[in-house]
Protein backbone atom coordinates (compact mmCIF):
# COMPACT_ATOMS: atom_id res chain seq x y z
CA UNK A 1 0.00 0.00 0.00
CA UNK A 2 1.06 4.01 -1.08
CA UNK A 3 1.37 6.20 1.35
CA UNK A 4 -0.36 7.99 -0.79
CA UNK A 5 -3.51 5.51 -0.36
CA UNK A 6 -3.30 6.70 3.51
CA UNK A 7 -3.28 10.15 2.68
CA UNK A 8 -6.49 9.96 0.91
CA UNK A 9 -7.68 7.70 3.20
CA UNK A 10 -6.98 10.20 5.91
CA UNK A 11 -8.24 13.38 3.70
CA UNK A 12 -11.68 11.46 3.38
CA UNK A 13 -12.08 10.31 7.17
CA UNK A 14 -12.05 13.73 7.79
CA UNK A 15 -14.69 14.60 5.53
CA UNK A 16 -16.86 11.57 6.60
CA UNK A 17 -16.32 13.40 10.27
CA UNK A 18 -17.60 17.03 8.80
CA UNK A 19 -14.44 18.52 8.51
CA UNK A 20 -13.46 20.05 5.85
CA UNK A 21 -10.41 17.90 4.05
CA UNK A 22 -9.78 20.38 1.43
CA UNK A 23 -7.65 22.96 4.42
CA UNK A 24 -5.41 20.70 5.90
CA UNK A 25 -4.15 20.38 2.35
CA UNK A 26 -2.20 23.38 1.26
CA UNK A 27 1.46 23.49 0.38
CA UNK A 28 1.58 19.76 -0.09
CA UNK A 29 2.98 18.73 -3.06
CA UNK A 30 0.04 15.77 -3.82
CA UNK A 31 -2.29 18.40 -2.29
CA UNK A 32 -3.74 19.05 -5.96
CA UNK A 33 -4.54 15.41 -6.32
CA UNK A 34 -5.47 14.77 -3.28
CA UNK A 35 -8.19 17.54 -3.05
CA UNK A 36 -9.74 16.82 -6.56
CA UNK A 37 -10.34 13.24 -5.57
CA UNK A 38 -11.63 14.25 -1.66
CA UNK A 39 -13.85 16.78 -3.83
CA UNK A 40 -15.09 13.81 -6.11
CA UNK A 41 -15.90 11.40 -3.51
CA UNK A 42 -17.84 14.47 -1.62
CA UNK A 43 -19.73 14.98 -4.46
CA UNK A 44 -20.54 11.51 -5.20
CA UNK A 45 -21.84 11.79 -1.51
CA UNK A 46 -24.03 14.34 -2.11
CA UNK A 47 -26.07 13.45 -5.42
CA UNK A 48 -29.82 12.64 -4.47
CA UNK A 49 -29.25 8.76 -5.30
CA UNK A 50 -32.21 6.49 -5.98
CA UNK A 51 -34.24 5.06 -3.27
CA UNK A 52 -37.00 2.81 -2.62
CA UNK A 53 -40.55 4.93 -2.50
CA UNK A 54 -42.69 4.43 0.94
CA UNK A 55 -45.47 2.16 -0.49
CA UNK A 56 -42.51 -0.08 -1.92
CA UNK A 57 -40.69 0.07 1.49
CA UNK A 58 -44.49 -1.32 3.28
CA UNK A 59 -45.14 -3.66 0.71
CA UNK A 60 -41.86 -4.66 1.12
CA UNK A 61 -41.82 -4.91 4.95
CA UNK A 62 -45.07 -6.70 5.42
CA UNK A 63 -43.93 -9.59 2.77
CA UNK A 64 -40.72 -10.02 4.56
CA UNK A 65 -42.17 -10.10 7.95
CA UNK A 66 -45.10 -12.55 6.44
CA UNK A 67 -42.35 -14.59 5.43
CA UNK A 68 -40.01 -14.46 8.56
CA UNK A 69 -43.66 -15.29 10.76
CA UNK A 70 -44.01 -18.27 8.08
CA UNK A 71 -40.53 -19.44 8.37
CA UNK A 72 -40.54 -19.37 12.78
CA UNK A 73 -44.03 -21.33 12.36
CA UNK A 74 -42.57 -23.97 10.59
CA UNK A 75 -39.50 -24.41 13.00
CA UNK A 76 -41.91 -24.37 15.96
CA UNK A 77 -44.10 -27.42 14.01
CA UNK A 78 -41.14 -29.39 13.31
CA UNK A 79 -39.97 -29.62 16.55
CA UNK A 80 -41.24 -33.27 17.85
CA UNK A 81 -44.65 -32.87 19.98
CA UNK A 82 -44.61 -33.24 23.15
CA UNK A 83 -46.18 -36.82 24.09
CA UNK A 84 -47.10 -39.03 27.38
CA UNK A 85 -50.86 -40.71 28.39
CA UNK A 86 -52.36 -40.19 31.94
CA UNK A 87 -53.39 -43.31 31.98
CA UNK A 88 -54.77 -45.11 35.04
CA UNK A 89 -54.38 -41.88 36.94
CA UNK A 90 -57.66 -42.69 38.67
CA UNK A 91 -55.84 -45.92 40.58
CA UNK A 92 -53.49 -43.07 42.14
CA UNK A 93 -55.88 -40.41 43.71
CA UNK A 94 -54.63 -39.98 46.52
CA UNK A 95 -51.15 -39.30 45.37
CA UNK A 96 -52.93 -36.50 43.13
CA UNK A 97 -54.60 -34.81 45.82
CA UNK A 98 -51.43 -34.06 47.28
CA UNK A 99 -49.78 -33.31 43.76
CA UNK A 100 -52.74 -30.83 43.13
CA UNK A 101 -52.28 -28.96 46.60
CA UNK A 102 -48.26 -28.65 45.71
CA UNK A 103 -49.44 -27.15 42.23
CA UNK A 104 -51.64 -24.74 43.91
CA UNK A 105 -48.90 -24.07 46.46
CA UNK A 106 -46.61 -23.44 43.59
CA UNK A 107 -49.27 -21.19 41.61
CA UNK A 108 -49.46 -19.05 44.69
CA UNK A 109 -45.62 -18.77 45.26
CA UNK A 110 -45.39 -17.93 41.03
CA UNK A 111 -47.96 -15.35 41.66
CA UNK A 112 -46.45 -13.86 44.01
CA UNK A 113 -43.21 -14.19 42.27
CA UNK A 114 -44.61 -12.70 39.18
CA UNK A 115 -45.47 -9.54 40.45
CA UNK A 116 -42.30 -9.14 42.34
CA UNK A 117 -40.23 -9.86 39.08
CA UNK A 118 -42.40 -8.07 36.97
CA UNK A 119 -41.35 -4.96 38.38
CA UNK A 120 -42.66 -2.27 40.08
CA UNK A 121 -46.06 -0.27 38.81
CA UNK A 122 -45.89 1.06 35.31
CA UNK A 123 -42.45 0.04 34.52
CA UNK A 124 -43.52 -2.08 31.47
CA UNK A 125 -45.35 0.62 29.44
CA UNK A 126 -44.44 4.34 28.84
CA UNK A 127 -47.45 7.12 29.14
CA UNK A 128 -48.05 9.29 26.54
CA UNK A 129 -47.89 13.12 27.46
CA UNK A 130 -48.09 16.41 26.15
CA UNK A 131 -49.67 15.04 22.88
CA UNK A 132 -50.33 17.40 20.17
CA UNK A 133 -51.15 16.68 16.49
CA UNK A 134 -51.57 12.68 15.34
CA UNK A 135 -50.35 10.70 16.94
CA UNK A 136 -50.39 6.95 15.80
CA UNK A 137 -48.95 3.47 17.00
CA UNK A 138 -48.51 -0.23 15.32
CA UNK A 139 -48.43 -3.37 16.92
CA UNK A 140 -47.01 -4.77 13.35
CA UNK A 141 -45.71 -1.45 11.49
CA UNK A 142 -47.79 -2.24 8.87
CA UNK A 143 -48.97 0.39 6.53
CA UNK A 144 -52.56 -0.23 7.50
CA UNK A 145 -52.51 -1.27 11.37
CA UNK A 146 -51.85 2.54 13.00
CA UNK A 147 -54.15 3.47 15.25
CA UNK A 148 -54.52 6.75 16.93
CA UNK A 149 -53.96 7.58 20.24
CA UNK A 150 -53.28 10.17 22.86
CA UNK A 151 -52.65 12.12 25.90
CA UNK A 152 -52.25 9.30 29.18
CA UNK A 153 -52.62 6.19 26.66
CA UNK A 154 -49.86 3.43 27.29
CA UNK A 155 -47.22 2.07 24.97
CA UNK A 156 -45.36 -1.20 25.34
CA UNK A 157 -42.39 -3.15 24.10
CA UNK A 158 -42.69 -4.37 20.68
CA UNK A 159 -44.86 -0.97 19.92
CA UNK A 160 -44.49 1.28 17.00
CA UNK A 161 -44.93 4.73 17.96
CA UNK A 162 -45.18 8.04 15.15
CA UNK A 163 -45.99 11.86 14.87
CA UNK A 164 -47.91 13.36 12.04
CA UNK A 165 -46.60 16.77 10.54
CA UNK A 166 -47.02 19.28 13.27
CA UNK A 167 -47.09 16.91 16.16
CA UNK A 168 -45.66 16.40 18.99
CA UNK A 169 -46.00 13.35 21.79
CA UNK A 170 -44.03 13.15 25.27
CA UNK A 171 -43.24 9.36 26.57
CA UNK A 172 -42.63 9.08 30.21
CA UNK A 173 -40.88 6.09 31.89
CA UNK A 174 -41.77 4.92 34.80
CA UNK A 175 -38.85 6.68 37.18
CA UNK A 176 -39.38 9.87 35.95
CA UNK A 177 -37.06 9.35 32.11
CA UNK A 178 -38.68 10.85 29.13
CA UNK A 179 -38.43 11.47 25.29
CA UNK A 180 -40.24 13.90 22.91
CA UNK A 181 -40.86 13.08 19.46
CA UNK A 182 -40.37 15.97 17.22
CA UNK A 183 -42.78 15.89 13.86
CA UNK A 184 -42.40 13.05 11.52
CA UNK A 185 -40.96 11.18 14.02
CA UNK A 186 -40.47 7.16 13.71
CA UNK A 187 -40.06 5.18 17.18
CA UNK A 188 -39.81 1.68 17.66
CA UNK A 189 -40.10 0.84 21.70
CA UNK A 190 -38.17 -2.58 21.19
CA UNK A 191 -38.00 -3.13 25.18
CA UNK A 192 -39.34 -1.14 28.09
CA UNK A 193 -39.09 -2.79 31.10
CA UNK A 194 -37.83 -2.15 35.06
CA UNK A 195 -37.42 -3.42 37.61
CA UNK A 196 -37.20 -2.81 41.80
CA UNK A 197 -34.65 0.29 42.65
CA UNK A 198 -35.70 2.34 39.99
CA UNK A 199 -33.57 -0.16 37.67
CA UNK A 200 -34.89 1.08 33.88
CA UNK A 201 -34.30 -0.87 30.99
CA UNK A 202 -35.22 0.73 27.62
CA UNK A 203 -34.18 0.10 23.94
CA UNK A 204 -35.53 2.25 21.38
CA UNK A 205 -35.22 1.62 17.45
CA UNK A 206 -35.35 5.07 15.73
CA UNK A 207 -36.53 4.63 11.84
CA UNK A 208 -36.38 8.29 11.38
CA UNK A 209 -37.46 11.70 13.01
CA UNK A 210 -36.43 13.48 16.00
CA UNK A 211 -36.04 12.81 19.35
CA UNK A 212 -35.29 15.01 22.56
CA UNK A 213 -34.19 12.67 25.44
CA UNK A 214 -33.74 13.26 29.41
CA UNK A 215 -32.72 10.34 31.13
CA UNK A 216 -33.12 10.12 35.25
CA UNK A 217 -29.39 9.03 36.26
CA UNK A 218 -29.76 5.37 35.97
CA UNK A 219 -29.54 3.08 38.93
CA UNK A 220 -27.38 0.17 38.96
CA UNK A 221 -25.41 -2.35 36.36
CA UNK A 222 -28.80 -3.33 34.92
CA UNK A 223 -29.97 0.06 33.92
CA UNK A 224 -29.70 0.53 30.11
CA UNK A 225 -30.89 3.46 28.14
CA UNK A 226 -30.28 2.52 24.80
CA UNK A 227 -31.47 4.26 21.41
CA UNK A 228 -31.14 2.83 18.02
CA UNK A 229 -30.65 5.29 15.00
CA UNK A 230 -29.89 4.59 11.08
CA UNK A 231 -26.32 5.91 11.56
CA UNK A 232 -25.51 4.38 14.98
CA UNK A 233 -26.17 4.14 18.42
CA UNK A 234 -26.73 5.98 21.56
CA UNK A 235 -26.13 5.05 25.28
CA UNK A 236 -26.93 6.87 28.11
CA UNK A 237 -25.27 5.19 31.72
CA UNK A 238 -25.28 8.72 32.80
CA UNK A 239 -27.51 11.72 33.33
CA UNK A 240 -27.84 13.08 30.05
CA UNK A 241 -29.90 14.64 27.84
CA UNK A 242 -29.61 13.29 24.30
CA UNK A 243 -30.67 14.96 21.13
CA UNK A 244 -30.33 12.56 18.03
CA UNK A 245 -31.21 13.38 14.65
CA UNK A 246 -32.15 10.16 12.33
CA UNK A 247 -31.67 9.80 8.33
CA UNK B 1 -22.11 5.42 8.61
CA UNK B 2 -21.32 3.87 11.82
CA UNK B 3 -22.37 -0.07 12.17
CA UNK B 4 -23.59 -0.73 15.40
CA UNK B 5 -25.99 -2.75 16.41
CA UNK B 6 -26.97 -4.23 19.51
CA UNK B 7 -26.47 -8.36 19.13
CA UNK B 8 -29.19 -8.82 21.59
CA UNK B 9 -31.06 -7.24 18.41
CA UNK B 10 -29.55 -9.92 15.96
CA UNK B 11 -30.52 -12.59 18.27
CA UNK B 12 -34.29 -11.42 18.95
CA UNK B 13 -34.30 -11.34 15.21
CA UNK B 14 -33.43 -14.71 15.33
CA UNK B 15 -36.06 -15.91 17.62
CA UNK B 16 -38.72 -14.48 14.83
CA UNK B 17 -39.65 -10.83 16.85
CA UNK B 18 -41.43 -9.00 14.12
CA UNK B 19 -40.49 -5.65 14.83
CA UNK B 20 -37.09 -6.10 15.41
CA UNK B 21 -36.99 -8.09 11.79
CA UNK B 22 -38.84 -5.07 10.55
CA UNK B 23 -36.52 -2.33 12.28
CA UNK B 24 -33.71 -4.16 10.40
CA UNK B 25 -35.62 -3.91 6.88
CA UNK B 26 -35.93 -0.08 7.82
CA UNK B 27 -32.43 0.28 8.37
CA UNK B 28 -30.48 -1.32 5.65
CA UNK B 29 -33.31 -1.36 2.71
CA UNK B 30 -31.83 2.06 1.59
CA UNK B 31 -28.00 0.79 1.76
CA UNK B 32 -29.15 -2.34 -0.17
CA UNK B 33 -31.03 -0.83 -2.76
CA UNK B 34 -28.83 1.39 -3.78
CA UNK B 35 -25.64 -0.62 -3.62
CA UNK B 36 -27.81 -3.20 -6.06
CA UNK B 37 -29.24 -0.27 -8.51
CA UNK B 38 -25.14 0.77 -9.39
CA UNK B 39 -24.71 -2.65 -9.62
CA UNK B 40 -27.72 -3.88 -11.60
CA UNK B 41 -28.14 -0.39 -13.19
CA UNK B 42 -31.82 -0.66 -13.53
CA UNK B 43 -34.18 0.50 -10.64
CA UNK B 44 -36.98 -1.99 -10.76
CA UNK B 45 -34.11 -5.09 -10.88
CA UNK B 46 -32.85 -3.46 -8.43
CA UNK B 47 -35.81 -3.53 -6.20
CA UNK B 48 -36.62 -6.98 -7.20
CA UNK B 49 -33.20 -7.85 -5.88
CA UNK B 50 -33.39 -6.02 -2.77
CA UNK B 51 -36.83 -7.79 -1.53
CA UNK B 52 -34.72 -10.97 -2.32
CA UNK B 53 -32.12 -10.16 0.18
CA UNK B 54 -34.31 -9.59 2.73
CA UNK B 55 -36.35 -12.40 2.22
CA UNK B 56 -32.68 -14.47 2.54
CA UNK B 57 -32.17 -12.84 5.41
CA UNK B 58 -34.86 -13.97 7.25
CA UNK B 59 -34.51 -17.25 5.82
CA UNK B 60 -30.68 -17.50 6.59
CA UNK B 61 -30.96 -15.15 9.90
CA UNK B 62 -30.90 -18.33 11.68
CA UNK B 63 -27.50 -19.30 10.57
CA UNK B 64 -25.98 -15.45 11.24
CA UNK B 65 -23.19 -15.44 13.64
CA UNK B 66 -21.84 -12.42 14.79
CA UNK B 67 -18.48 -13.54 15.88
CA UNK B 68 -17.59 -14.28 12.33
CA UNK B 69 -18.87 -10.87 10.31
CA UNK B 70 -20.61 -7.61 11.27
CA UNK B 71 -24.59 -7.81 10.97
CA UNK B 72 -24.26 -5.01 7.65
CA UNK B 73 -21.29 -6.87 6.23
CA UNK B 74 -23.26 -10.39 6.19
CA UNK B 75 -26.41 -8.85 4.71
CA UNK B 76 -24.31 -6.79 1.74
CA UNK B 77 -22.70 -10.35 1.36
CA UNK B 78 -26.43 -11.36 0.04
CA UNK B 79 -26.26 -8.93 -1.68
CA UNK B 80 -23.35 -9.07 -3.81
CA UNK B 81 -23.69 -13.10 -4.45
CA UNK B 82 -27.39 -12.25 -5.63
CA UNK B 83 -26.25 -9.73 -8.33
CA UNK B 84 -23.63 -12.22 -9.09
CA UNK B 85 -26.18 -14.76 -9.90
CA UNK B 86 -28.76 -11.98 -11.63
CA UNK B 87 -25.76 -11.52 -13.81
CA UNK B 88 -24.78 -15.42 -14.72
CA UNK B 89 -28.62 -15.15 -15.68
CA UNK B 90 -28.55 -12.51 -17.97
CA UNK B 91 -27.12 -11.63 -21.30
CA UNK B 92 -23.41 -10.92 -20.67
CA UNK B 93 -24.49 -7.69 -23.32
CA UNK B 94 -25.70 -5.58 -20.54
CA UNK B 95 -22.26 -3.70 -19.00
CA UNK B 96 -21.19 -2.98 -22.54
CA UNK B 97 -24.88 -1.99 -23.54
CA UNK B 98 -24.73 0.39 -20.44
CA UNK B 99 -21.82 2.21 -21.57
CA UNK B 100 -22.88 2.41 -25.24
CA UNK B 101 -25.56 4.41 -23.98
CA UNK B 102 -23.62 6.60 -22.54
CA UNK B 103 -24.01 10.22 -25.54
CA UNK B 104 -20.73 10.04 -27.47
CA UNK B 105 -18.74 13.26 -27.59
CA UNK B 106 -19.08 12.83 -31.59
CA UNK B 107 -23.31 13.33 -31.06
CA UNK B 108 -22.56 16.46 -29.02
CA UNK B 109 -22.60 20.45 -30.08
CA UNK B 110 -19.68 21.26 -30.61
CA UNK B 111 -19.68 23.76 -28.53
CA UNK B 112 -20.35 21.44 -25.45
CA UNK B 113 -21.20 23.38 -22.16
CA UNK B 114 -19.63 21.58 -19.20
CA UNK B 115 -21.92 19.20 -17.96
CA UNK B 116 -22.93 18.52 -14.34
CA UNK B 117 -22.49 15.37 -12.40
CA UNK B 118 -25.66 13.33 -11.60
CA UNK B 119 -26.91 10.07 -11.06
CA UNK B 120 -27.15 8.68 -14.34
CA UNK B 121 -23.54 9.90 -15.49
CA UNK B 122 -22.04 8.80 -12.49
CA UNK B 123 -23.54 5.09 -13.18
CA UNK B 124 -22.52 5.03 -16.52
CA UNK B 125 -18.86 5.89 -15.77
CA UNK B 126 -19.12 3.43 -12.79
CA UNK B 127 -19.85 0.98 -15.45
CA UNK B 128 -16.72 1.50 -16.60
CA UNK B 129 -14.67 0.52 -13.70
CA UNK B 130 -13.18 -2.83 -12.64
CA UNK B 131 -16.28 -4.46 -10.43
CA UNK B 132 -14.43 -4.24 -7.13
CA UNK B 133 -13.48 -0.68 -7.51
CA UNK B 134 -17.02 0.07 -8.50
CA UNK B 135 -18.48 -1.71 -5.41
CA UNK B 136 -15.92 -0.06 -3.06
CA UNK B 137 -17.03 3.74 -4.50
CA UNK B 138 -20.83 2.81 -3.77
CA UNK B 139 -20.06 1.32 -0.49
CA UNK B 140 -17.86 4.31 0.81
CA UNK B 141 -19.17 6.97 -0.58
CA UNK B 142 -22.57 6.11 -1.54
CA UNK B 143 -23.65 3.37 0.90
CA UNK B 144 -21.15 5.13 3.83
CA UNK B 145 -19.96 2.10 4.79
CA UNK B 146 -16.47 2.26 6.63
CA UNK B 147 -13.02 0.64 5.46
CA UNK B 148 -13.08 -2.02 7.89
CA UNK B 149 -16.76 -3.26 6.47
CA UNK B 150 -15.42 -3.40 2.82
CA UNK B 151 -12.88 -5.37 3.71
CA UNK B 152 -14.93 -7.61 5.55
CA UNK B 153 -17.33 -8.27 2.36
CA UNK B 154 -15.03 -7.78 -0.27
CA UNK B 155 -13.09 -10.29 1.52
CA UNK B 156 -9.52 -8.06 1.33
CA UNK B 157 -7.40 -5.98 3.46
CA UNK B 158 -8.35 -2.34 4.65
CA UNK B 159 -4.70 -1.45 3.18
CA UNK B 160 -5.74 -3.22 -0.08
CA UNK B 161 -9.50 -1.52 0.07
CA UNK B 162 -7.11 1.48 0.64
CA UNK B 163 -5.49 1.31 -2.85
CA UNK B 164 -8.69 0.10 -4.74
CA UNK B 165 -10.24 3.25 -3.08
CA UNK B 166 -7.66 5.46 -4.62
CA UNK B 167 -7.11 3.81 -7.85
CA UNK B 168 -11.02 3.86 -8.19
CA UNK B 169 -11.17 7.72 -7.42
CA UNK B 170 -8.60 8.65 -10.52
CA UNK B 171 -10.31 6.41 -13.01
CA UNK B 172 -13.42 7.68 -12.08
CA UNK B 173 -12.17 11.58 -12.21
CA UNK B 174 -10.14 10.33 -15.31
CA UNK B 175 -13.60 9.26 -17.10
CA UNK B 176 -15.11 12.52 -16.09
CA UNK B 177 -12.43 14.70 -16.85
CA UNK B 178 -13.13 12.87 -20.73
CA UNK B 179 -16.24 13.15 -20.62
CA UNK B 180 -15.94 17.12 -19.67
CA UNK B 181 -18.42 16.59 -16.69
CA UNK B 182 -17.69 18.52 -13.97
CA UNK B 183 -17.63 18.03 -10.25
CA UNK B 184 -17.63 20.49 -7.32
Amino acid sequence: MSKQDDRLEERLSVLEEGGQAEKSMVGNSNSSELKSLVSLAASIRNLPHPELDQQTIQTEKRRILSASREINRSKRNSKPAESGGITGLWLFVPAAAGAALIVLMVFVLAVGAGLYFSGPSGAQAAVLTGAVGVLEVSDTGYADDWLPVADGDKVHSGQRLRTGDESWVTLEFFDGTNVTLNPNTDLVLSKVSGDWGKVLQVELIQNGGETYHQVVPLQGDRSTYQVFTPTGELTAGIPIAIYCRSL
Amino acid sequence: MLEVLNPSLIRRAQEGEAVVVGALYERYQRGIFRYLYYRVGDHHTAEDLTSEVFLRMVEKLSNYNDQNLSFQAWLFQIARNLSIDHYRKMSVQQDVQLEDDFPERGNEPLEMVAQELTVEKLRHALVKLPENQRDVIVMRFIVGMPIGEVAEILHKTEDSIKGLQRRALLALRDTLVEWEVTHV
